[in-house]
């Protein structure tokens, strides 16, 4: 077979394949499309997070709608939101970020696992029981016992340290995530270590 | 992108190609409005992203950057419509497949009209791109120099044009098509195999089928891949095919020596592989490659007498790396390697007019070990990349006719990069890379009349590069249409082809601007 008819033969294997492997798997697993493709190519295969990128399975589903909108809107203005979030979302309308957000909540969330153990117990106590010292409120009064908020409130639990370190900071450094929110004022006074334990034991919960 | 292999004077080739440049701006501006680049413009329109996201300094790759390769350059997100047929056919039919997963999970909802905004139809993903460098050298070239001077000329090196981007949701190609011109040797020297040089030849091509599966607890992102020059497909800018230098002059001097796939090969055979990456960390590939038939090279514009030869079967290619990744860090460790029986030309000169090739062949077998290490900082990426390989030489088919006086040999290439970028975009970079070539000496293949000294193939030296990009986070005038980088680099030698004595003549500054559009 000469080079020329083996190159044509691939060629057609592979739109074969194409044309065979997105229906097939959006009928049985009902998942893959391109849209989909176009979030999981930063937040992992299965939405687990992937480097800074946030895990975004079994994110609560109002709350990923709430943000993809912040994002669309260009209020959520972090660093990362602007280099990746807002062109990410420039044509994404309403009722695209509802069915995304539907989507990704029915994927069971993996820990992330990646915190410091020794502060996972400093990280518990302040979650439980806020510093009432420093004016800080705990963190499951609104986000739940098992940090796996509600409505528009976010899981918290299992999402790498490093964001939720992140995002922790960025609350008292003046982004925005959205209007109303009350963490600029929760979570100000949080000092660094105690973010950083905070991060450490959400990283860990199940 | 190979963008060592062609250079030219500003003559009536290098106006044709500005020219042409100015034609296809026309044309672009033409064929849609201006909105926020990549550094493949085309990409840039797919994605919607700037070229920061995938890019530290171009063509190197951040960890995002790597997955769309490895997803086939499907991945959307952009203004434009990503394909213009497939299984999907935009974000319409991929709410509503959305939808109807959701509410089949949740059981409930009348399914409403998806409410996609302001996407725009399909443009083809095609870009250009052209780089224009003066070239300083420590020493004149040699004489004859005709057509350049004997030192500090201005050339187009290289003019490009591309397929990027995706054919449908599971297919994308990369693929390039370059205008190479004879160097000024090779131009005058008057060997009758001169008839075989191309001024148009088919460049780096990549074209690859991507989808995901799950398979117990492992996510699962298969692929096959056909493309035209071993490790062009790879993901890791540690490899021969994607290495830095990004951009060299021709007219600057390079080791005469290197490992059979550090390119040796390109654009003169073809391979088909399949690839996989597990759970986002461990990638494996496997591909197999035949050369071309010497008639069929030359129709894609490539001379074949530029390869060693052609293959006895197919060359087997293997790939293991294994990629950790932390929050801001990404760790790669990994494998490669190839292996190459390669029929030698019975008369590279064609003085004899014959094609043919011996009917032994030299056995040459690459291993290659890589590690690259990547953090990003909150508005900067530190890049440290190493890789080496070893050569091993069975010579069966050069021995026994005197191209080579040993019958077996070793070749070692090593190269250790760290690369610094910073700004919006990335549109600072600092790369600094220590490179070293060393082997066994052979009184033929390394010869004086070769350019060697000490019938050794050893060189050794430093390289630096500064790079600007001067539209930054997506202000390009016409983005993501359009988009310019400029770059210093100055090569310094240790060694130089076996030598320390004169190595330092090799030196070279290449002050380069870079357009893509």
């Amino acid at each position: 077979m000469s080079i020329i008819t083996r190159s044509a033969c691939t060629a057609a294997l592979l739109m074969v394949l194409s044309a065979l492997t997105a229906p097939m798997a959006t009928a049985v697993a009902g998942e893959p499309t391109v849209s989909v493709q176009n979030c999981t190519w930063c937040h992992g295969t299965s939405a687990q997070g992937y480097a800074i990128a946030p895990r975004l399975a079994g994110q609560r589903p109002a709350y990923l709608e709430t943000q993809l909108k912040s994002f669309h809107e260009r209020f959520r203005d972090n660093p990362l939101s602007r280099q990746y979030m807002w062109s990410a979302t420039a044509v994404l309308g309403p009722q695209a970020a509802r069915d995304l957000a539907a989507y990704f909540a029915t994927i069971p969330p993996r820990p992330a696992n990646d915190g410091n153990r020794n502060l996972a117990a400093t990280g518990r106590t302040i979650y439980m029981e806020g510093i009432p010292d420093a004016n800080i409120a705990a963190c499951y009064a609104c986000h739940g016992p098992n940090a796996e908020g509600i409505r528009d409130i976010p899981r918290l639990g299992g999402l790498s340290r490093f964001y939720l370190k992140a995002r922790l900071e960025q609350w008292a450094q003046g982004y925005h995530s959205v209007p109303g929110s009350p963490m600029p004022l929760v979570a100000r006074p949080l000092a660094s270590a105690e973010i950083e334990a905070l991060a450490s034991y959400l990283s860990f919960i199940k | 992108m190979e963008h060592r292999r062609s250079d030219r004077v500003w003559s009536r080739g290098g106006i044709a190609a500005v020219m042409a440049i100015c034609a296809a701006v026309v044309l672009l501006v033409m064929i849609g409005g201006a909105a926020p680049a990549s550094a493949l413009p085309s990409f840039a329109r797919q994605t919607g992203q700037p070229c920061g996201t995938c890019h530290t300094s171009f063509p190197g790759l951040t960890p995002f950057g790597r997955r769309f390769k490895l997803l086939g350059y499907t991945t959307g997100g952009g203004l434009y419509k990503t394909t213009p047929f497939g299984n999907n056919n935009g974000p319409q039919q991929a709410y509503a497949a959305l939808r109807d997963y959701a509410n089949r999970t949740d059981g409930g909802g009348a399914a409403q009209s998806a409410t996609s905004s302001g996407e725009r139809g399909w443009v083809p993903p095609i870009s250009m791109m052209a780089i224009a460098g003066f070239t300083h050298a420590q020493a004149d070239i040699p004489a004859p120099t005709d057509p350049y001077r004997p030192n500090d000329n201005t050339v187009l090196t290289p003019f490009s044009g591309f397929w990027g981007g995706a054919v449908t949701s599971n297919i994308g190609a990369f693929a390039q098509v370059t205008y190479n011109a004879p160097g000024p040797v090779s131009g005058l020297s008057g060997a009758p195999a001169d008839k075989f040089l191309h001024t148009w030849t088919w460049d780096n091509t990549d074209v690859r089928f991507a989808s995901t599966t799950r398979i117990g607890p492992l996510d699962i992102i298969y692929g096959i891949t056909a493309n035209n020059n071993p490790t062009v497909q790879d993901l890791w800018n540690t490899t021969p095919a994607w290495t830095f230098p990004y951009a060299v002059s021709n007219l600057g001097s390079t080791p005469g020596a290197r490992t059979i796939i550090e390119g040796a090969f390109a654009a003169h055979a073809v391979g088909v592989g399949g690839y996989t990456m597990i759970n986002d960390m461990l990638y494996l590939e496997a591909t197999g490659y035949q050369t071309l038939r010497f008639g069929q090279q030359n129709s894609l514009g490539v001379d074949p007498f530029g390869a060693p030869g052609l293959f006895s079967g197919v060359a087997p290619y293997w790939r293991v790396a294994l990629e950790p990744h932390w929050g801001p860090h990404t760790f790669m460790i990994g494998t490669y390697g190839m292996v190459f029986n390669v029929n030698p030309w019975i008369d590279s000169t064609f003085v004899q007019g014959t094609t043919g090739v011996l009917g032994i062949a030299d056995r040459f077998t690459d291993v290659g070990f890589d590690s690259q290490y990547q953090y990003q900082g909150s508005n900067y990426w530190v890049t440290l990349r190493a890789n080496y390989l070893r050569e091993f030489q069975q010579l069966n088919a050069s021995f026994p006719t005197g191209a080579s006086a040993n019958p077996s040999n070793l070749l070692n290439s090593l190269r250790l990069t760290g690369e610094v970028t910073f700004g919006g975009d990335n549109r600072f970079a600092l790369t600094g890379q220590y490179f070293k070539i060393w082997g066994t000496p052979d009184a033929n293949l390394y010869s004086v009349g070769g350019g060697f000294a000490n019938n050794s193939p050893n060189s050794s030296g430093w390289m630096a590069e500064l790079d600007y990009i001067p539209f930054g986070m997506g202000k390009a005038p016409g983005w993501p249409w359009f988009n310019a980088k400029i770059g210093l680099q100055y090569v310094y030698y240790n060694k130089f082809n076996g030598t320390t004595l004169g190595a330092q003549d090799n030196n070279t500054v290449f002050l380069h601007a870079w357009f893509a559009m």
